[in-house]
């Protein structure tokens, strides 16, 4: 018997996810050369580029699912808006963190409030708001109507921090791959693609593992009220069952 | 400019290491879980 999440699905997905991985460790740190202008730092942009557009891609997939919620209302879009969020947010904190140790050799400080770098942590915020809104302890549709609200606002948002570098003069590099001519070929391009696939596939399989828990959350929720239910049925019926002890006049 | 090595690996290892962390911690709750639930509801298997 099968206890746990996994299936033949996700075993191969996750094993080409640790092959890319390992690829991708190969390419960044060994066989990709240094950088014209960044020198050696430009392997961060590997984890960085691909860790910010797979969160942006998976924001997205959660104000999809909102919006299927609230149209349609049914458990499997609560779940995907639910799980795809959760990974965001992971894909977003490895941004930050990567974006921060780039931005100190190269810009002499960790932070600083430069308009991409503000999107994403307003970005970094919402997303943690919308993962508290999940939890709070409220019936289970109500929270899932609520969440879809809050999940909408991360649409207006992707966009502002996505479009920031180009809408703004900011310290941050405006866009490099994500146009018509990219900024960066041969090797580099090479992994910084290997990065994009490989960060993509993560998604994809760690996706379908959080629904999966998810989803086996709901139903332990489901059996726990269902056997409250018959206890309380079995001491209701108990109780009428049991002669009431006589009560006589007092002498 | 340095060459940044150490914020280069720093990057990698806290990234990989923090994917590793979630990954187990999940696939812990989904066994968890998994063992709470009659089979015929767990439809991927």
């Amino acid at each position: 018997m099968n206890d746990s999440t996994a299936s033949t699905g996700t075993r191969v997905l996750g094993s080409i996810t640790l092959v890319g991985f390992a690829a991708l460790l190969l390419f960044g740190l060994v066989l990709s050369p240094a950088d014209a202008a960044q020198g050696e730092l430009v392997r961060m942009m590997y984890v960085h580029v691909p860790t910010a557009f797979v969160a942006f891609g998976a924001f997205t997939v959660t104000v999809a699912a909102s919006v299927a919620y609230l149209l349609r209302r049914t458990e499997w879009w609560d779940l995907v808006a639910h799980g795809s969020a959760e990974i965001g947010a992971v894909l977003l904190a490895a941004t930050l963190v990567s974006g921060m140790l780039w931005g100190r050799p190269t810009w002499g400080v960790y932070w600083t409030w430069d308009a991409r770098l503000t999107t994403t942590a307003l970005l970094f915020v919402l997303v943690l708001g919308y993962l508290a809104v999940r939890r709070l302890p409220l019936d289970r549709d109500k929270r899932a109507g609520l969440a879809a609200v809050v999940g909408l606002l991360l649409l207006p948002t992707t966009i502002v921090c996505h479009y920031a570098t180009t809408w703004w003069r900011t310290l941050h590099q405006g866009p490099t791959i994500a146009r018509a001519d990219p900024q960066i070929d041969g090797l580099l391009l090479f992994t910084l693609v290997l990065g994009l696939a490989v960060f993509a596939l993560l998604y994809v399989w760690m996706m379908v593992h959080r629904f999966r828990v998810l989803y086996l959350e709901h139903r332990v929720e489901d059996l726990g009220l269902d056997t409250a239910i018959a206890e309380r049925r079995r001491e209701a019926s108990g109780a009428l069952a049991t002669p009431r002890p006589a009560t006589g006049p007092v002498t | 400019m340095t060459d940044g090595w150490g914020y280069i690996l720093t990057c990698y290892g806290l990234v990989l290491a923090a994917l590793v962390v979630i990954v187990a911690r999940s696939s812990q709750r989904g066994r968890k879980l998994a063992r709470q639930v009659p089979e015929e509801q767990r439809r991927w298997m």
